[in-house]
C-alpha cells in the first residue's frame, strides 16, 4: 500500500484518516473478529469517566429514518481499567490509540487526564459534549468560557496531543472551537450526538427514561458537514470531521469541508467493513486524481 | 451473504425462511444480524437480531414474526433474493446430559427447536419435555413432535405456565416474553436457563446498546448472552 492516505494531525502520524469513533466500536476487541481493525487510521475507544459509570437504565437503542438514537449513558470501566488493561490491548491492534475521556466535574477530568497522561496513548480526546449524563458533561461544551477554562486547566496537565469533542448542541459552536483553540487544544473533533427524542405513542410515553437521546447516522450528516466546513474556516488547528459518514463520498466531503481526519461511527453497526471499504475508496480517490497525498484535498471547499 | 432457498408463512404473520451460503451456521440459541435494507440504502439502518431456528452445513433456518418494518421487508423477500447477514453472534444454549424440560411462548419458540433437536442428536435416550404457549395459532408443533424422545404439550390462549410438571426433567429451558420467562422462573424448582431480548446495534459487544442488568452487574445480550441463568437475570 502506498503512502498517499499517510495523516500528519496534532504530531501524530496516523496510517490514514479514518477512525472509528468513540463509543461505537468499543476498544477494538469486539470488531476484530469482523473486520480488519489494523487497516484503521486510529481507534476511540468508549468514552471514560473517572470511576467508571454503569450507563442508563431502559431503551437504550432507537432507530429512526436513516439516524440512531442511544441512550447508552457513558457506561465504561472507568480510567484505571483502561490505563491497566484495555491499553495493552488495543496497542496489539498495530493503529494510533485514542483514549477519549468525559467527565462529570472539573476534578474528574484533572484527575482522568492526570492517570491518562502517563498511559501508552496516542491522543486524548476530551468529551466535552456528551448530552447523556446529568451532571457537568453539556454544560462545559456548550459554554465557550467553561469550555476554555476547562482546555486551559487539562493543557497543564499533559503533553499528550489534545484533542477536543465539540457537541452541536452549543448555542455558538464556533465560539467553543475558538475558545479550545485559545486555551491550548492541538486539534478539535466533532459532532458529537444531536439531542434527539421519541415517543411510543401507543404507551403514551417518551421511549427513553432520560427522555431525550444523542442522535447520529447518516440523517445527521448535513448538519454536521456545515458545522464542521463553519469550525474548519475559523480555527487553523487541525479538524476531525464525524456525522453520519458512510462512504467514500461522505468521507471526501467532510475532507473538503475542512477535516484533516475523520471518523466514523453509527456506519459499522450496519457494514463492519464500512470503515475499511472507505480506506479503500480514499486510496482509489487519491490515485485517480493525481494526489501526493489526500490532505491536498482538505478544505478546498 | 447468504441467497434465500425459501421464505414461506407458516401461520399468520409467521414466516420461515431458509438460507444458504453461510460461512459458520452456528450453533443452538446462537442468532444472526439479518440486513433489512437494499445495497445503497441506509434506511432501515440496523440489522435485526434473529435466533437460529435450525442450521446445518451452510444453510441456516430462521423463523420470524412480522412486527414492524424489518421483518416485514424480510417477509416480501423471495427465493433467490440475497440476505446479508452477520454472524453467528452470542453464547448459545449448552446441552446436559438430562432429562430436560423445554417452555417457549411465542415466536419465542423458534431458537428452542434447534436445541431440542440436537439434545435428540446427542442424547437421544433422555427425555425431553416441550411446553409451547400460543396466542391464537398453533405453528411447529408437528416439527417438535417428530424428534425422538420427545413430548410436546401446548396451549393456545391460556397460560402454557399452568400445564408445566417440573417432575419430568432436572433442568429447564426457556424463551418467551419475559412475564412468561420471569413465571416460569418463579415456578420452577430446578435450574432454569433463558435466552433473553434487547434492542441491539452492533449485535457484537461494541456499542452497549443492548446491556441488562443481572446479578453481576451489566452484561450484554448479545455478547455475554442471549442465554442467561435465570437465577441472574430474574434475581429481584
Ligand atoms: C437475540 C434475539 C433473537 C431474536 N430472535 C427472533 C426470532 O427468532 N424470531 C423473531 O420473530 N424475532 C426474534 N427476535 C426479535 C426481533 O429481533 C424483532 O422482532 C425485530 O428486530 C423487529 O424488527 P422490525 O423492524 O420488524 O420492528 P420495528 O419495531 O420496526 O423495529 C424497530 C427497531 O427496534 C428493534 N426491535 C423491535 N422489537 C424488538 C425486539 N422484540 N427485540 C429486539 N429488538 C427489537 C428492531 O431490531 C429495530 O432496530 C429476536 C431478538 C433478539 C434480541
Ligand atoms: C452508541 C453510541 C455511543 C456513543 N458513545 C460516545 C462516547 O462514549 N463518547 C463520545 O465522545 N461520543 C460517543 N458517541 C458519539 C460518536 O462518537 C459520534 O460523535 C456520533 O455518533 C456521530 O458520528 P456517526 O454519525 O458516524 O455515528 C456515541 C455514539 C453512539 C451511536
Ligand atoms: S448490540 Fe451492541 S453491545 Fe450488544
Amino acid at each position: 500500500m502506498s503512502n498517499v492516505l499517510e495523516t500528519k494531525i496534532m504530531g501524530v502520524t496516523l496510517k490514514n484518516p479514518v477512525i472509528a469513533a468513540s463509543g461505537t466500536f468499543g476498544f477494538g476487541e469486539e470488531y476484530s473478529e469482523y473486520t480488519d481493525v489494523s487497516r484503521l487510521g486510529g481507534i476511540s475507544g468508549k468514552g471514560l469517566t473517572l470511576n467508571g459509570s454503569k450507563g442508563n437504565d431502559g431503551i437504550r437503542i432507537y432507530e429512526s429514518a436513516s439516524g440512531l438514537m442511544n441512550s447508552i449513558g457513558l457506561e465504561n470501566p472507568g480510567v484505571e481499567v483502561f490505563v491497566k488493561e484495555k491499553c495493552a490491548v488495543m496497542r496489539k491492534m498495530n493503529t494510533a490509540i485514542i483514549a477519549n475521556l468525559g467527565g462529570h466535574s472539573l476534578e474528574d477530568y484533572i484527575s482522568g487526564v492526570e492517570m491518562l497522561d502517563s498511559a501508552d496513548i496516542d491522543i486524548l480526546e476530551l468529551n466535552i459534549s456528551c448530552p447523556n449524563v446529568k451532571k457537568g458533561g453539556m454544560s462545559f461544551g456548550t459554554d465557550p468560557k467553561f469550555a476554555g477554562e476547562l482546555v486551559a486547566r487539562l493543557r497543564k496537565l499533559t503533553t499528550k496531543p489534545l484533542l477536543v469533542k465539540l457537541t452541536p448542541n452549543a448555542p455558538d459552536i464556533v465560539a467553543v472551537a475558538k475558545a479550545c483553540e485559545d486555551n491550548g487544544a492541538d486539534g478539535v473533533s466533532l459532532i458529537n450526538t444531536l439531542l434527539g427524542m421519541a415517543i411510543d405513542v401507543k404507551r403514551k410515553k417518551a421511549v427513553f427514561n432520560n427522555v431525550y437521546a444523542g442522535f447520529s447516522g447518516p440523517a445527521v450528516m448535513p448538519v454536521a458537514l456545515r458545522m464542521v466546513h463553519q469550525v474548519a474556516h475559523s480555527v487553523k488547528i487541525p479538524v476531525v470531521g464525524m456525522g453520519g459518514i458512510t462512504s467514500t463520498e461522505d468521507a471526501l466531503a467532510f475532507m473538503m469541508a475542512g477535516a484533516s481526519a475523520i471518523q466514523v461511527g453509527t456506519a459499522t453497526f450496519y457494514d463492519p467493513d464500512a470503515m475499511v471499504k472507505i480506506i479503500q475508496g480514499l486510496e482509489d480517490y487519491a490515485i485517480e486524481n493525481k494526489l501526493n497525498n489526500i490532505s491536498e484535498i482538505v478544505g478546498i471547499v | 451473504m447468504a441467497v434465500i432457498l425459501e421464505n414461506k408463512k407458516i401461520a399468520s404473520g409467521i414466516f420461515m425462511m431458509k438460507v444458504q451460503g453461510v460461512s459458520d451456521c452456528g450453533k443452538e440459541g446462537q442468532f444472526f444480524m439479518l440486513s433489512v435494507n437494499s445495497p445503497l440504502s441506509t434506511d432501515p439502518l440496523l440489522k435485526r437480531p434473529i435466533s437460529i431456528y435450525d442450521s446445518e452445513g451452510d444453510t441456516v433456518t430462521f423463523v420470524y414474526r412480522v412486527v414492524g418494518r424489518g421483518t416485514e421487508i424480510l417477509a416480501n423477500m423471495k427465493e433467490g433474493d440475497t440476505l446479508d447477514l452477520l454472524g453467528p453472534l452470542g453464547n448459545g444454549f449448552t446441552l446436559y446430559d438430562e432429562d430436560v424440560i423445554i417452555i417457549g411462548g411465542g415466536i419465542g419458540i423458534a431458537p428452542l427447536y434447534k436445541l431440542a433437536r440436537e439434545h435428540a442428536l446427542k442424547f437421544p435416550d433422555k427425555k425431553r419435555t416441550v411446553y409451547l404457549g400460543f396466542t391464537d395459532e398453533t405453528f411447529l408443533l408437528g416439527e417438535f413432535s417428530a424428534l425422538s424422545n420427545t413430548e410436546v404439550v401446548y396451549d393456545v390462549g391460556g397460560f402454557v405456565t399452568d400445564k408445566v410438571d417440573f417432575s419430568k426433567g432436572t433442568l429447564v429451558y426457556t424463551c418467551g416474553p419475559e412475564p412468561m420467562m420471569r413465571a416460569v422462573h418463579k415456578l420452577s424448582p430446578i435450574k432454569t436457563i433463558v435466552s433473553t431480548e434487547s434492542r441491539m446495534a452492533c449485535g457484537v459487544g461494541a456499542c452497549l446498546g443492548c446491556t441488562i442488568k443481572t446479578i453481576n452487574g451489566n452484561r450484554r445480550v448479545c455478547k455475554d448472552g442471549p442465554v442467561f441463568l435465570g437465577d441472574e437475570v430474574f434475581y429481584e
